[in-house]
């Protein structure tokens, strides 16, 4: 049976592409947050996972007129797109469409409703997180699981947690030896609109971290409305790394936290390893 | 229940049952009005990801937006670069910063306008410190 090696949480945040397309790992303000990725890369190398699934919201590149709360990516590959300032220098991503459509199979038996996407374009919200997590030729294939949190009205974080709950047993009931990882994108504070421009939330942040961690059941109960006022009203998307947790054991164990808010947006990354694999 | 033109350039659309707060309105929320409402301007934005369609907004703003089927309004508001209305009107601001880096203006600067901030001003605000609001548990001046 595949079986889950762990998760990571990661800020997809377009300034770190930015960053890193111009060269700028080791100038001051980006090289703590760069040097930041170094323990999960090592985590990375040491799991050796065969794909991820990764847990993150499109914005408005694959979804505009047909808006899918929950939608799967089940072709062969994951197109790298022009999002509107030049197509970042990236080969396409390739998918696991076999545990693709077992995952799907799965949900859509459990009372999930998912749309299969065929070709669900790289924006952001995916190619950020892989680009700071990995090199090409990319060594991993990678299932995008796409939650809307961008057109209200959004699924409730409940609905998130128990969707990682039930990806966690679809993974665990795949008849395949595939080691996966489980990586959530966005976040953590931040907004990109209106008079609250800027709003950017440490304490909030530092606190969701730790909960996310320790007691992530307590996250499911907030409301979208409750995530907006404490991270802004696009910080919505930590709803990905809610999904991400439910998708754990609670037997983790944390192998890395790093947090920095320098402009606009809490950078958070987490990296959680299940401890049961650790005899295996 | 679509809200009327008014009650979306007003601030939220909906602060009925299926909110749980007392939303402030500088939280604008991209619902189902504000999609109807702004789906012209976010197709156009949404076009010119497309690097000769970028080239030809860049080169002709106007011949491009009146080909992209924008009214009066909706083309005097990119004309002023009024992004905050632009997000009111039913912009989502996913598409419209395609159209800000199209013309040369970083999020921050739109966003220092948003916020009615001298750009200088605003960078002088970061980085964030702490404030005190860590949970659910602090949002009590929004609760109904």
């Amino acid at each position: 049976m595949a079986r889950i090696l762990g998760g990571i949480g990661a800020s997809h945040a377009p300034s770190l592409a930015f960053a890193q397309d111009a060269g700028k790992q080791n100038e001051p303000e980006w090289k703590e947050i760069f040097d930041a990725y170094h323990p999960a890369h090592a985590w990375l190398r040491e799991k050796a996972p065969d794909t991820v699934v990764l847990i993150y919201n499109d914005h408005m590149n694959t979804f505009c007129d047909i808006v899918p709360s929950i939608a799967i990516s089940v072709g062969e590959t994951n197109p790298v797109i022009d999002e509107g300032w030049g197509k970042r220098p990236f080969p396409d991503c390739p998918n696991d469409p076999e545990m693709a459509w077992h995952l799907v199979n799965h949900l859509v038996a459990h009372d999930f409703d998912i749309t299969t996407c065929m070709s669900q374009q790289v924006d952001h919200g995916m190619l950020t997180p892989i680009t700071m997590l990995f090199e090409p030729p990319w060594p991993v294939r990678i299932i995008g699981v796409s939650i809307n949190a961008v057109q209200h009205p959004l699924p409730s974080p409940r609905r998130c947690w128990n969707l990682g709950r039930e990806i966690r047993r679809a993974i665990e009931s795949y008849d395949n030896d595939a080691k996966v990882v489980v990586l959530g994108t966005g976040g953590l504070s931040h907004q990109t609109t209106g008079s609250g421009f800027g709003h950017v939330n440490p304490d909030w942040d530092q606190n969701f971290m730790t909960l996310l961690e320790t007691e992530p059941e307590t996250l499911a109960d907030y409301t979208q409305d409750e995530i907006m006022i404490l991270g802004g009203a696009e910080s919505v998307e930590v709803v990905n790394w809610i999904c991400m947790r439910g998708a754990l054991s609670d037997q983790v164990r944390r192998v890395h936290r790093f947090y920095a808010a320098p402009m606009l947006t809490g950078y958070g990354l987490l990296v959680l390893d299940e401890k049961l694999n650790e005899e295996s | 229940m679509i809200s009327s033109k008014s009650s979306i350039s007003s601030g939220q659309t909906d602060q009925g049952a299926s909110r749980s707060l007392r939303l402030p309105p500088s939280i604008i929320v991209y619902d189902g009005p504000r999609a109807l409402h702004g789906r012209r301007l976010n197709r156009f934005a949404l076009s010119i990801r497309d690097a000769e369609n970028r080239r030809k907004f860049v080169a002709d703003e106007e011949s491009y937006m009146r080909a992209q089927g924008l009214t009066e309004k909706e083309r005097a508001m990119v004309r002023r670069r009024d992004w905050l209305e632009i997000v009111i009107y039913g912009g989502n601001m996913y598409a419209i910063i395609k159209v800000a880096r199209a013309l040369g203006i970083s999020q921050a600067r739109v966003g220092a306008q948003m916020r009615g901030e001298d750009f200088d001003a605003f960078m002088a605000s970061r980085p964030v410190g702490p404030t005190g609001i860590a949970s659910r548990d602090d949002l009590g001046k929004w609760r109904k």
